[in-house]
């Protein structure tokens, strides 16, 4: 390979060092480019585990899951060299013996194989491995350019590692806070609700009133708290680790008594219709009924007569649920901002965190789906209506 | 008196004082313990009918407690309806468990704060009712 390319190549990834892409895709551009440069089948790096017994293929490309996935790999005879801090290159992976996945090695179509050490301030943290398919022989040359190139590997890999860390330490922090701030509002919530109960003695009418007004500003308080807390734990992608298979028919048929109930004291209408072969979707159970139970709340609090609809449809790739209501409507002005952080409108009846549907927003998007208001409703003319999408689970064959 | 005896394990000394007060007008007994291990101590000293568990304690918190209730030495109090209280969201509270234990949280009631009177008060009447031998 030319020098030029060379250049080329730790030009693209130094570059990729130092933009803003999340960790993962700084990664996989590094392993893609050692392929390249080194014109390989596939590219490794693989991470010591904390006893410094075994190895982790984190990051790979070219290589099939199997191969990849089949979990901490121990340390065998070739490693072991490049764990010391040399490079080995092996011509036939499937004969020498030195190689412990002999068989595999086989199966996946590997031949030549180079291992080198991964450096971080003169300690080895774990190796690069280059596949080829060929019987392969690497230069002196093309060992020390592709060790230069694993080593900004290994940059990545740390700062990867220290980001989750940073990443777990604030939502630990988060959580604490979360806590701390409601134990001491839960506990006067609880004296309210004993005095209130009649479990301490008759109240009078006064008394009475002014608890309640009390205990409704501590509610109120509490939800706010609930709400700000919860922007950071979605932003900084929590629910990636709640996702499951949900079915959105199931999560809207769960609200559905509570949505009549609110409805019922409201004396307006409530109806859910939701096909039954509504496609599933990936995502958090809990979060998606958050984004349902908010959309219903809002429409059945800002409607004084009529009827709340909530509707679910399923599209070639995505689900769609819309809220039609038949209330008041949004002015067009405030139409864009709906979805902002604290923004109530004009209209302060109504009280709320102001957050519900920026946190609706987030959830949504974290999804990988949107969600849009439109006012009024265009079939019906009048109200507003409400609109969120979810992918649908990919058909992912195994 | 109404002869049932119920432990209530919560490291916040006022909200024992309100579960305390509310279970004494129904005519409860009621026990009281600050952290996970005197929870335990408690419920192998006193043989309670009913424990309300809050999750996060110092020492030993309410779901290392009812993990170490899976236990088989602990297979004697199996029979001892459980009603977490908790500040924490009970979809949270369970993943956690399950995340940390890779088992299944199950008591036999999940209540979240702030205390509700009424509905703590028949969450434990219906428990009783249930235990009662047919």
């Amino acid at each position: 390979m030319k020098a030029v390319q060379r250049y080329k190549i730790l030009y693209d990834i130094a570059q990729k060092l130092n933009s803003d892409l999340a960790s993962e895709a700084v990664l996989h551009t590094i392993v893609e480019n050692i392929c390249t440069a080194a014109g390989a089948k596939g590219c490794s790096l693989m991470l010591m585990t904390p006893d410094q017994q075994q190895l982790i293929h984190t990051v790979a490309h070219g290589l099939s899951d199997w191969y990849v996935r089949k979990g901490p790999v121990r340390v065998d005879g070739a490693m072991a060299q490049s764990l010391d801090g040399k490079p080995v290159a092996i011509l036939d992976a499937t004969t020498d013996p030195r190689v412990q996945y002999r068989e595999q090695a086989k199966k996946e179509g590997i031949v030549s194989m180079l291992s080198l050490p991964l450096m971080r301030r003169g300690k080895v943290i774990g190796l690069a491995r280059i596949y080829s398919s060929e019987p392969r022989k690497f230069t002196a040359g093309d060992v020390e350019f592709l060790s230069a190139l694993a080593n900004m590997g290994a940059v990545a890999l740390e700062r990867a590692e220290l980001l989750e860390e940073e990443k777990k330490q604030f939502l630990r922090f988060v959580s604490t806070a979360a806590h701390d701030l409601k134990a001491p509002l839960a506990a006067i919530q609880s004296f309210l609700g004993v005095i209130l109960g009649g479990y301490a003695g008759e109240l009078n009418e006064k008394q009475k009133h002014m608890m309640q007004r009390a205990s409704q500003r501590i509610i109120e308080l509490l939800n706010l708290i609930s709400n700000l807390l919860d922007i950071p734990r979605i932003e900084m992608g929590q629910i990636v680790q709640e996702m499951t298979d949900v079915s959105l028919a199931h999560v809207i048929e769960s609200f559905a008594e509570e949505g009549s109930s609110l409805a019922r004291q409201k004396g307006i209408g409530f109806s859910a219709h939701i096909p039954a072969n509504l496609p599933y979707v990936c995502g958090s159970p809990s979060r998606l009924q958050q984004v349902i139970t908010n959309l219903v709340n809002n429409a059945i609090n800002y409607t004084a007569e009529g009827e709340v609809e909530i509707r679910a449809m399923g599209t070639d790739n995505e689900v769609l649920v819309e809220v039609i209501d038949t209330g008041c409507g949004i002015m067009p002005d405030d139409l864009p901002k709906v979805f902002e952080d604290f923004f109530r409108g004009g209209n302060v009846e109504f009280k709320g965190t102001g957050l519900g549907l920026s946190i609706s927003r987030r959830i949504v998007e974290a999804h990988g789906g949107k969600i849009w208001a439109e006012s009024p409703c265009p079939e019906t003319g009048n109200g507003s209506k409400f609109c969120f999408t979810i992918p649908r689970k990919a058909n992912v064959e195994v | 008196m109404n002869g049932k005896k119920i432990l209530v394990a919560d490291d916040d000394p006022d909200i024992l004082d309100v579960v305390g007060m509310v279970l004494e007008t129904q005519g409860y007994e009621v026990i009281l313990a600050r952290d996970g291990v005197e929870c335990l101590g408690k419920l192998r000293a006193e043989k309670p009918d009913l424990m309300i568990l809050d999750l996060l304690m110092p020492k030993m918190d309410g779901f290392a407690v009812y993990k170490e209730l899976q236990l088989p030495s602990w297979s004697d109090y199996r029979n001892v309806p459980i009603i977490i209280l908790s500040s924490v969201r009970e979809e949270a509270g369970r993943r956690r468990y399950e995340l940390e234990t890779g088992r299944k949280l199950s008591p036999d009631e999940y209540l979240e704060k702030p205390i509700m009177p009424d509905v703590l008060l028949s969450s434990i009447e219906k428990l009783f009712k249930r235990k009662q031998p047919v």
